[in-house]
């Protein structure tokens, strides 16, 4: 099965080349889309032998995600793995995390910290991601051990029925909606993610969890479509 | 009243801009006459505050000031969840347009590769 990852990298010129290094040993191809940065990004990705696409101004990135996907599907990959360009991840629990779906047994897996490792991981941003845990099951009505992990695999027909659309951090909560919402059949899997303070500054700050929290319940109540 | 003369000038003043907005083209015709309206409205209300009774006294509010003030806030708001809506739609425009001319700019380039 064709297996494609797609990496959105926003001014990551500092960890990915290593990142599509390792990655690449796990799929077929490796898609980066640099999303409006201003430095390295691109050429780097481009010499560690990742296809780069390129937004010309930042958009966020849930909208990062949905151009590489759009381009996975095109690429006719039969499995799409999202994963983080700072360097969060480890690039083996790739075939871990695609078991699942070539086997036939799920749609989407989630990649969990919580049944993994989290390693260094502050208590500050424990608490924080509890408190998503919480919100997903009371919005979504699904149950998970991790929410917001940028570490995921979808069937292609799962990532043809559920676009992301939100373009900022809220797209990770749209996907656990979609699979509760289009009942795709979903499992989790231990990952290990590095928490260094490189990644740390990289991800997501403590408010932009709220902005998170307002954008989905304007969602909940007042749905796009 | 010195607070009515400060609404007046007030109000002259956001004609006077909606006026030059009208003439640089960035209002439309109708707009420009819903906002003269409305400032004349307000210069109106404020001089004779009596007409809001009449309002006050159907919706049962004490004061024409507040059923002016209790609409105006209402109005606000609903304004601002229009506008913030119609920012999102245009984030998801501007987003949908990037997304394109990335892939777009990517065919291209593989385009060349290929015929080179």
């Amino acid at each position: 099965m064709r297996t494609i990852a797609v990496i959105p990298a926003y001014n990551e010129a500092r960890g990915i080349y290593d990142v599509v290094t390792d990655v690449r040993r796990y799929v077929d191809e490796v898609i980066v889309v640099d999303d409006g940065s201003n430095d390295a990004t691109t050429s780097l990705a481009r010499s560690a032998g990742a296809v780069v696409l390129c937004h010309s101004i930042n958009r966020g990135q849930g909208a990062a995600l949905a151009t590489g996907v759009a381009l996975a599907l095109e690429e006719r990959a039969d499995i799409i793995v999202h994963f983080d360009a700072d360097g969060q991840h480890d690039a083996h629990d790739i075939t871990l995390l695609t078991e699942p779906i070539r086997d036939g047994r799920a749609d989407i897996v989630l990649g969990s910290r919580f049944l993994g490792h989290a390693v260094n991981l502050p208590l500050k941003r424990r608490i924080l991601l509890k408190a998503g845990i919480l919100f997903t099951r009371f919005f979504s009505g699904i149950y998970l051990s991790d929410t917001n992990n940028g570490l995921r695999a979808f069937s292609r027909s799962a990532a043809t029925k559920l676009p992301i659309r939100h373009d900022g951090w809220a797209h990770a909560s749209e996907i656990l909606d979609g699979i509760a919402d289009l009942k795709l059949r979903y499992v989790e899997v231990p990952v290990t993610v590095h928490y260094t303070p490189y990644s740390l500054a990289h991800g997501q700050s403590s408010v932009n969890a709220l902005t998170i929290v307002r954008d989905l319940v304007i969602e909940k109540f007042f749905p796009h479509r | 009243m010195p607070i009515q003369w400060l609404i007046t000038l007030f109000a002259l003043f956001a004609v006077s801009r909606a006026l030059r907005a009208y003439r640089s083209g960035s209002l439309d015709r109708r707009k420009l006459l819903i906002w003269l309206l409305f400032w004349v409205a307000t210069v109106l209300i404020v001089f004779l505050p009596k007409t809001t009774d009449v309002a006050a006294r159907i919706l049962g509010v004490g004061r024409g000031v507040d059923a002016v003030l209790y609409t105006s806030v209402l109005v606000l708001f609903y304004a601002f969840f229009q506008q913030s809506r119609k920012t999102d739609r245009l984030e998801r425009s501007l987003t949908e347009l990037v997304r394109q001319r990335a892939l777009e700019e990517h065919h291209a380039a593989s385009d060349r590769q290929e015929s080179e």
